[in-house]
């Protein structure tokens, strides 16, 4: 008797932990997909943009490095590379209010001017 | 994912009894990538929970960026659901009788394209449930970068 609840309770227990599993991928493949149709598009809204002004405020969103330009009324999302073109500088970090942002229609560049130094990010594209 | 991409250590509380919340700090490095350096961060994780987990512990944690080491990135240790990011989910189980050693796991999801894994040792104290010295709870977390060193 004793020995057929045992092996109940590890056949419930191995079913609970199924479940579960099951419920995390479902969850990541969903999260994957929804995420990556936003990132999708944010990357395609900056990739095509012609974007040059003052920069208002960049921060961390959506893992991504998020800014505004003054006068312009959206967020542009993208995910930039930091190296030597950019003397290691992460952009959210040196990136500041009245800095000016400079980034052609599907420039693989994004430049950065701050007072007489400008620093160069190249970014990641969609799908790398 | 034998190598780290993420190291971490810190200290945490949990109370969790049927629904409740956990919250801890840590420092956190970057080892692999263009932006990896032996200057920490320091973030602050809050939880939210469901199971059996009354506990106070330190937490020595590793991570892997599923995904191509280039896009590995500093901003990536934070998640802000209240923006918009997708939050990581976390379980965890251990042994709770006064001591408490546990172990956490968890998933970051759409981090550069690809999923973040990552794995914890939890040394500490913690109440028992009731009679039996096991803890077990599930749920949700956001973390943000209070301060990088970088």
């Amino acid at each position: 008797m004793i020995s057929i609840n045992n092996r109940k309770m590890k056949m419930k227990v191995l079913y609970i932990g199924i479940a579960i599993l099951i419920g995390i991928f479902i969850y990541i493949f969903t999260a994957q997909k929804v995420g990556g149709n936003r990132e999708r598009e944010f990357f395609n809204r900056f990739n095509s943009s012609n974007i040059h002004g003052e920069l208002e405020y960049a921060k961390i969103r959506y893992h991504l490095c998020a800014f505004k330009i003054k006068g312009i009324g959206e967020e542009f999302y993208f995910d930039p590379i930091t190296s030597d073109l950019n003397n290691d500088r992460i952009f959210e970090y040196v990136a500041e209010e009245g800095d000016i942002i400079i980034k052609k229609a599907y420039s693989d560049i994004l430049e950065l001017k701050k007072g007489d130094k400008v620093f160069i990010y190249k970014f990641r594209k969609y799908n790398d | 994912m034998i190598v780290p991409d993420f190291l971490a250590i810190g200290v945490g509380f949990n109370g969790i009894a049927g629904f409740g919340g956990a919250s801890s700090i840590e420092f956190r490095w970057v080892t692999r990538g263009p932006e990896a350096s032996w200057k920490p961060m320091i973030t602050v994780t809050q939880s939210i929970g469901i199971g059996y987990s009354v506990d106070a512990t330190l937490n020595i944690e590793s991570a892997n960026y599923i995904g191509n080491v280039n896009n590995i990135r500093r901003r990536m240790m934070q998640t802000n659901t209240f923006s918009g990011d997708i939050p990581t989910i976390w379980g965890s189980a251990g042994i709770a009788a006064g001591g408490k050693i546990g172990v956490t796991g968890y998933a970051t999801p759409n981090v550069g394209g690809s999923v973040i894994i990552g794995r914890e040792l939890n040394l500490g104290v913690g109440l028992p449930a009731g009679p039996f010295p096991v803890n077990g709870v599930g749920g949700t977390s956001n973390t943000w970068i209070l301060n990088d060193f970088y």
